[in-house]
């Protein structure tokens, strides 16, 4: 939830100040922030004795799961396609 | 590519980290992490309000709308079918993994933290971390496999097996294989996505 709450006020707050002179942080900055949560998370998770025992099965029902859920919207995105008129998606 | 591999580089090292016992031990990363993440979505709000927001709005469609519905629907349908083949953990916990869309930061440390409480950190940290590695793999399959859905799946196909990550990661990808009139589609479906995730992930976990 509160995240949720965080991305749509940033969001307000992005579009109320998009006529100010704000300079946004790089591209680069941003992929600080994801490799800092990423190592925070590894760390949270290699500590975690539980779940290093376990990992072999958890990478099988992550690939499993990942290959059905592409699969699985990829379908229904077909069907979308075939319920839509030719100029909305054809190129 | 290089982009995820780096990621998935902090990702092992962290593990590398915790699991030898290197950082101090009586920290709870997964609360700092928590933080970060906060910090990491109020910067991508930011962003997407100060600069995106009026074009997107402007690009939209019948079509550019529904396709994310259609996302949505057809993953959270696969992730029954995967939990009726796998088992091991319950349907909500099959649904709450399939909403990641892709995104592995959020979607994996949202789940810890939702499930912490009702089945103990162990557990949830075990959630959180099949979330991270199905989420990553569904942004390889997407990048990977993108002419193969484009093949088999139509125009749309690479748009939403790409879930979020159609929006960024994926885009060049997407903009190859179905040209670059789909770039504004699969913007609007990972934005929409992109808001989809915290929401359906807490659904999920209640």
């Amino acid at each position: 939830m509160t995240t949720i709450i965080i991305l749509l006020a940033s969001i307000l707050a992005g579009y109320l100040l998009r006529d100010r002179q704000i300079k946004l942080p790089s591209g680069a900055a941003v992929s600080c922030i994801v490799w800092t949560l990423l190592f925070l998370f590894g760390i949270s998770i290699g500590s975690n004795r539980s779940i290093v025992a376990e990992f072999d099965r958890f990478g099988l029902t992550a690939v499993v799961l990942a290959a059905l859920t592409t699969v699985g919207s990829a379908a229904a995105a077909l069907l979308l396609t075939k319920l839509t008129r030719r100029r909305d998606h054809e190129r | 590519m290089k982009g995820s591999l780096i990621v998935i580089s902090f990702f092992a090292a962290g593990i590398a980290v915790g699991y030898l016992g290197i950082a101090p031990a009586d920290a709870d990363y997964a609360a700092v992490a928590i933080w970060v993440l906060y910090l990491l979505v109020a910067t991508v709000g930011f962003e997407f309000g100060y600069r995106d927001l009026t074009s997107t709005l402007r690009e939209i469609t019948a079509a550019t709308l529904a396709l994310p519905l259609f996302t949505i629907a057809g993953t959270l349908a696969a992730a029954l079918v995967a939990w009726l083949v796998i088992g091991r953990w319950g349907p909500g916990d099959y649904l709450a993994l399939g909403s990641g869309m892709g995104y592995y930061s959020l979607s994996s440390v949202l789940i810890l933290d939702y499930r912490k409480a009702e089945l103990g950190l162990d557990v949830a940290a075990q959630l959180g971390a099949i979330a991270l590695l199905t989420n990553m793999a569904r942004e390889m399959f997407a990048l990977i496999c993108a002419p193969l859905y484009r093949r088999f799946f139509g125009h749309y196909g690479p748009i939403a097996a790409a879930g979020v990550t159609s929006l960024d990661v994926a885009l060049p990808v997407i903009a190859r294989t179905c040209g670059n009139g789909s770039v504004p589609a699969a913007v609007i479906h990972g934005v929409v996505l992109e808001f989809s995730v915290p929401l359906l992930v807490y659904l999920f976990c209640l």
